[in-house]
C-alpha cells in the first residue's frame, strides 16, 4: 500500500526560550483521521510543539508540513488560512467572556466570510455535538469550566478542521468534569474524521483513543508508537511512569 | 501590518481625527468660555469695546462729590458727553467717558483731560479709545508732527495727543496690523537726534541747523523738534514763565576782589544783608544773612540771585550802588564771602544789588516774553479754577479754617500729579497748569520742615501760599488773563510797556521765595547747569551720527554734541493689552486642555491599542515610536487647532511633549489598557487577522472613548 502523505508533519524542530530549550529537534506527524497523544512532564514542550504548529510561536529551526506545505515561509494571510483548518482546544478554554456561547462559536465562522445564517446553522450543530445547544445564549461566566471547555470543543468544530490541536483541555477543569470532555473527545477520535494531536496527561484516554501514543521529555521525542507498545512495554523512564499509573 | 487590513486602520485613524478635532473644539470652546467670563470682567472695568473713550479715576472718597461734578464740566464744554460709573479699584472710583460722535476730533479728546483737573479727587485718565495703536516714548516736537503724519495714514481716523504718546485712533480693527506696519516704518526710518551747543553763545535755529544739515548729509528727511521751537511745547512755557518771572527778581552782581577769578557759576555767596552781623569765615551763616547763588557770568563779574533773604534786607547803599552796576565810591559795597559746604568761605568779592524790573529794551525779557504772555493768560484763566479748588482744600478765604494735615495730604497729592503732568509733556495740560505749578513749587519749597518760609497764623502753611495770598493770586491770574486775552494785532507794544504793571499785579514774593520757584522750573526745564542751547532733530535713521554732528558744527561753527535715540515705539491700546493678556489666558488653558485630551486619548484609547501590539504581529521594536507618533500628532494637532500657546514653548517643544507622553503611554501600556492575552491567542486562533482581533475582542472591551464609539459602527458581534 502506498505511504499516505501526512496531514501534518513535524521535522526536526528546535525552539529556545533564551537559555531554557524548549524543543530540541522533535519530529511527528499525524495522519488524516489519525489520533496521536502526546505526553510527557510539564515543561517538556508539549505546549510549545502546538503553538508552532499554527505560527502562534516562531520556532528557530526545523519545519513544519501541513498537508504537504511547509509552514514557516507562510505570510500572514496564508497562515489564517492554515489556521481555519486547525482546531485548537486551550487547557483554559480562551472564550471572549463578553460574547454569547453562540457568538464564540459563530466568531471564527462569521469572520472567516461565511454567510451569517449558515453560520448559525453550522455552530449550532456544534453546539448540539457537545450538548450545549440549549445554552447557546448564555455568556462563558455563567457556565461550568467542562461547559466552557466544550464551547471551545464546538467552536474549535465549527470551523470544520482537517486537523484539531488539543493543548491539555482537561487539566483545567474538576475531576468530575473531565469526563464529559473526554466522552466528547473519544467520540470525535472514533469519528476518525479530523486528525487529532493531543497533548494530555490522561493515560486512559491515550490507551483507548489514540492511534499512536509520543513521549517527549526536555523537548526530545523519548519514545514513539502504538499505546500497547508505549504503555505495555515502555522504553522510556517517563513511560514508565504512565505505565504505572495506567496500572494503578 | 496586517493590524492596518479590514479597515480597522481607516477607523483607527478616523478615531484620531475625531479625537483631535473633538479635543480641539472642547479645549477651544472651553477656554473662550473662561475668555468671554474674563472679557465680561474686563468690561466692567474698561467697558465695551468702543463703548467708552476714557476712564477718569477718582480717589474713592471723592466718588460721590466726581460723580455730581464730572457731567456738569463735560458736558458744559461738550453737549451729549456720557459719564457712566465703573468699578471701584485699589482706592481708585472709576467713570467711564463717552464723547459723542459729533465731538469726536483729536482737538476735542486732547482738551477732555484738561478738564478733568476740575473734578474733585482726580486722580489721572486712561484712554479707551479703540481701535487704536498708541505710540509712545515721543519727545513733544516728535509727538506733534508724528501725530499729523499719523493721521495721514489710509485706515486712521484721528491722532490724539497726551502727554509723551499718541494714540491712533483707527477706522477699523482690522487695520491694526498695517497702520502699525506704517508706524513702525516711519518711526524706525527716523531717529531723534539731540544737539548740544556750548552755552554762552547765542541762541541756535533748529529750523536752519536741520535744513543745513539735512542738505549736508543728504538725508531724504530732516526736521527740527526742539520742543522750545513748538508753539505749545510745555517746556517753552515754562521756560517762557521762568524767563517772565526771572525779570522781576532782584539780581546780585559781584565784582571779584582783585587778582582773583570771579566766582564760578552755582556757587553761593554770604552777604550780611539786613543782619548786624557780618558773616565770620569758618562759621555757619546766619538765618539773617543774604545768600546768593551764581547764575551767570557777565565778562569778570558775576552775576547771581538770592536764595536766602530779600533785596529789602540790603541796605539801601549797596541797592543805590549796584542800579549802575558800580560803586558810587563814597560808601564801601558789601562784601561777599564763598559758602563752602555749609561754612563762611574767604572773600569771594564785592556784591551790588539790581533792582527789578522790567525793560522793554531787553528782547530776551521783552517782545520775547510777552510772546508767551499770550499763552500764559490764557492758561492762567483755567489755573484760577484749579487755585479755587486748592482754596477749598487749604482752608476759608479768611485763612482760619486751614487744617494742616489735610492740607499737606492734599498738597503732595496735587503736586505729584502736577508734576506728573509736567514732566510727560503733556502740551497743552502743562501749559495750563504751569501757573499752579508755580505755586507748588513755592509750597513745596516752604513746606520743608527746615523751610523758612513765614506762617499765616495756621501751622504749616505758608504765608506766601495763605488762602488770602492765593486769592490775591486768583485776581491777579484772572485779570493777566483778562488782559492778555483782549491783546490784539500790535497792542503788544502797548502791553509790553504795562509789564510792569503787570508784574505789580503778581503776589509780592520774597527774592528768596522767587529763587525757589526758579529753581523748581529750572530742574523741571533742565534750564539749570549752565547748559547751552540744545535742538533736538528728527532725521532718517541711516544716517549715522558722526555724519550730523560734523554737519551740524559746519552749519554752526560750534563745537556740538549728538545724542541720538529711538523715535518711538508702537504699542497696542490699554483694551488691546488687556485683551492680550486674556488671550495669553485663553491660549494657557487651551493649551492644558490639549494636554488633557492628549492624555485622555492616549489613556483611554490608544493605551490599549498599543498594549494589544505586543501579541500581535507588530515587532515589538515599533511599538514605542508608534506611541511616541500618536501622542505628537494628537497633542500637536489639537494644541494647533485649539489655538493654544504657552510661553516659551515653541511648536517643536509641543510636539516633543506628545511624543514624551505618548512614549508613556507605550511603555505603560499593560498597566493603562490591560487586554486579555487569552483572548487576543483565541482570535489568532481562529484564522482572525489582527484588525478583526482589535475590532471584535480587544476595542470593545476596552475603556469608553473615542476608540470604541468608531469602532462600534462596523463591529459584527456586540
Amino acid at each position: 500500500m502506498a505511504k499516505k502523505t501526512p496531514l501534518l508533519k513535524v521535522d526536526g524542530i528546535h525552539k529556545r526560550y533564551g537559555d531554557r530549550v524548549a524543543l530540541a529537534g522533535v519530529s511527528l506527524t499525524v495522519a488524516p483521521g489519525e489520533t496521536v497523544a502526546v505526553m510527557g512532564p510539564s515543561g517538556c514542550g508539549k505546549s510549545t510543539l502546538l503553538r508552532c504548529i499554527v505560527r502562534l510561536t516562531d520556532w528557530d529551526k526545523g519545519e513544519i508540513y501541513f498537508d504537504g506545505r511547509p509552514v514557516g515561509p507562510m505570510d500572514h494571510g496564508a497562515i489564517r488560512a492554515l489556521r481555519r483548518q486547525i482546531g485548537f482546544v486551550f487547557q483554559h478554554f480562551q472564550l471572549i467572556e463578553r460574547l454569547s456561547v453562540l457568538d464564540n462559536v459563530l466568531l471564527g465562522l462569521v469572520l472567516g466570510g461565511m454567510d451569517r445564517r449558515a453560520a448559525e446553522k453550522r455552530a449550532l450543530a456544534a453546539l448540539r455535538r457537545v450538548r450545549l445547544e440549549h445554552e447557546h445564549s448564555l455568556r462563558p461566566a455563567e457556565l461550568s469550566g467542562g461547559q466552557r471547555q466544550r464551547v471551545a470543543i464546538a467552536r474549535a468544530l465549527a470551523m470544520e478542521p482537517r486537523l484539531m490541536l488539543w493543548d491539555e483541555p482537561t487539566a483545567a477543569l474538576d475531576p468530575v468534569l473531565v469526563g464529559e470532555v473526554l466522552d466528547i473527545m473519544e467520540e470525535l477520535a472514533n469519528d476518525r474524521k479530523t486528525g487529532m494531536l493531543v497533548v494530555t496527561h490522561e493515560v486512559r484516554f491515550a490507551r483507548h483513543a489514540a492511534d499512536r501514543v509520543i513521549i517527549l521529555d526536555r523537548g526530545r521525542v523519548l519514545e514513539e508508537g502504538p499505546p500497547e507498545q508505549v504503555f505495555g512495554n515502555p522504553r522510556s523512564y517517563v513511560g514508565r511512569q504512565y505505565r504505572r499509573l495506567l496500572v494503578g | 501590518m496586517s493590524l492596518l487590513q479590514d479597515g480597522f486602520w481607516k477607523d483607527y485613524l478616523l478615531a484620531v481625527a475625531a479625537t483631535i478635532l473633538v479635543g480641539a473644539l472642547v479645549a477651544s470652546s472651553a477656554a473662550h468660555g473662561l475668555d468671554a467670563a474674563l472679557d465680561r470682567a474686563a468690561d466692567g472695568i474698561l467697558g465695551e469695546a468702543g463703548q467708552y473713550d476714557l476712564i477718569v479715576h477718582i480717589r474713592q472718597d471723592y466718588r460721590e462729590a466726581a460723580a455730581r461734578e464730572l457731567p456738569l464740566v463735560l458736558s458744559g464744554h461738550y453737549e451729549g458727553v456720557r459719564v457712566e460709573r465703573a468699578i471701584t479699584v485699589a482706592g481708585n472710583a472709576n467713570f467711564l467717558i463717552d464723547v459723542p460722535a459729533e465731538h469726536y476730533r483729536a482737538d476735542v479728546l486732547e482738551s477732555l483731560p484738561s478738564l478733568l483737573g476740575q473734578i474733585p479727587g482726580f486722580n489721572g485718565y486712561t484712554w479707551l479709545l479703540e481701535p487704536s495703536l498708541t505710540v509712545t516714548g515721543l519727545r513733544p516736537g516728535v509727538r506733534d508732527r508724528l501725530a499729523g503724519e499719523a493721521a495721514a495714514v489710509p485706515g486712521v481716523r484721528l491722532a490724539v495727543r497726551h502727554g509723551s504718546s499718541v494714540t491712533v485712533v483707527l477706522e477699523e480693527v482690522q487695520d491694526q496690523s498695517r497702520v502699525a506696519d506704517a508706524l513702525n516704518r516711519l518711526l524706525s526710518g527716523r531717529q531723534l537726534v539731540e544737539l548740544g551747543f556750548p552755552p554762552g553763545e547765542g541762541p541756535v535755529d533748529g529750523t536752519e541747523v536741520a535744513a543745513s544739515v539735512k542738505d549736508a548729509v543728504g538725508a531724504r528727511f530732516a526736521a527740527d523738534v526742539t520742543p522750545d521751537g513748538g508753539e505749545d511745547g510745555a517746556p517753552a512755557g515754562l521756560d517762557g514763565l521762568r524767563r517772565f518771572l526771572e525779570s522781576f527778581g532782584s539780581r546780585v552782581r559781584i565784582a571779584p576782589v582783585p587778582g582773583s577769578e570771579p566766582p564760578l557759576v552755582g556757587q553761593r555767596l554770604v552777604l550780611q544783608g539786613g543782619s548786624p552781623e557780618r558773616p565770620v569765615p569758618g562759621k555757619p551763616p546766619a538765618a539773617d544773612h543774604v545768600i546768593v547763588e551764581i547764575t551767570h557770568r557777565d565778562g569778570d563779574v558775576a552775576v547771581g540771585r538770592i536764595e536766602q533773604g530779600d533785596r529789602s534786607e540790603i541796605p539801601d547803599t549797596a541797592a543805590a550802588t549796584a542800579a549802575d552796576g558800580s560803586s558810587d565810591g563814597r560808601r564801601e559795597a558789601m562784601p561777599a564771602y564763598r559758602l563752602d559746604q555749609g561754612f563762611v568761605g574767604p572773600l569771594a568779592g564785592t556784591a551790588a544789588v539790581e533792582e527789578p524790573g522790567w525793560n522793554p529794551g531787553d528782547p530776551e525779557s521783552g517782545a520775547l516774553l510777552w510772546h508767551r504772555v499770550g499763552e500764559l493768560a490764557r492758561a492762567a484763566a483755567e489755573a484760577a479754577g484749579q487755585v479755587d479748588r486748592w482754596l477749598v482744600l487749604v482752608g476759608p478765604a479768611d485763612g482760619t479754617g486751614a487744617v494742616a494735615g489735610e492740607t499737606g495730604e492734599a498738597t503732595r497729592e496735587l503736586a505729584q500729579r502736577l508734576v506728573k503732568s509736567l514732566r510727560s509733556g503733556d502740551g497743552a495740560g502743562a501749559v495750563r497748569e504751569t501757573l499752579l505749578t508755580v505755586i507748588m513749587a513755592a509750597l513745596a519749597q516752604n513746606a520743608k520742615p527746615d523751610g523758612d518760609g513765614a506762617g499765616s497764623g495756621a501751622p504749616g502753611i505758608p504765608e506766601a501760599l495763605s488762602p488770602d495770598r492765593l486769592a490775591a493770586l486768583r485776581d491777579s491770574l484772572n485779570r493777566l488773563a483778562e488782559a492778555a486775552g483782549q491783546l490784539q494785532g500790535d497792542e503788544w507794544q502797548d502791553a509790553l510797556r504795562s509789564m510792569p504793571e503787570i508784574g505789580a499785579l503778581l503776589p509780592e514774593l520774597r527774592d528768596d521765595e522767587l529763587t525757589r520757584i526758579l529753581q523748581a522750573l529750572e530742574e523741571w526745564t533742565g534750564a539749570a547747569g549752565g547748559h547751552g542751547p540744545r535742538i533736538e532733530l528728527w532725521i532718517d535713521a541711516s544716517v549715522p551720527a558722526e555724519e550730523i554732528r560734523r554737519a551740524a558744527e559746519e552749519a554752526t561753527g560750534r563745537a556740538v554734541t549728538v545724542r541720538p535715540s529711538a523715535s518711538g515705539v508702537v504699542s497696542p491700546s490699554p483694551r488691546s493689552l488687556v485683551t492680550g493678556v486674556l488671550d495669553d489666558v485663553r491660549r494657557s488653558v487651551a493649551a492644558l486642555l490639549a494636554f488633557l485630551v492628549a492624555a485622555l486619548s492616549l489613556i483611554l484609547d490608544h493605551a490599549i491599542v498599543l498594549a494589544a501590539m505586543r501579541y500581535l504581529s507588530v515587532p515589538d521594536t515599533a511599538i514605542r515610536p508608534a506611541g511616541a507618533a500618536i501622542g505628537a500628532l494628537l497633542l500637536g494637532a489639537v494644541y494647533g487647532l485649539s489655538g493654544a500657546r504657552l510661553p516659551f514653548a515653541g511648536h517643536w517643544a509641543v510636539l516633543a511633549a506628545g511624543a514624551l507622553l505618548g512614549l508613556l503611554t507605550a511603555a505603560l501600556a499593560e498597566r493603562l489598557g490591560p487586554v486579555n492575552a487569552e483572548e487576543i491567542v483565541a482570535g489568532q486562533s481562529l484564522g482572525l487577522s489582527d484588525g478583526q482581533i482589535m475590532r471584535e475582542i480587544v476595542v470593545p472591551a476596552g475603556r469608553p472613548g473615542m476608540m470604541v464609539l468608531v469602532n462600534r459602527r462596523r463591529r459584527r458581534f456586540r
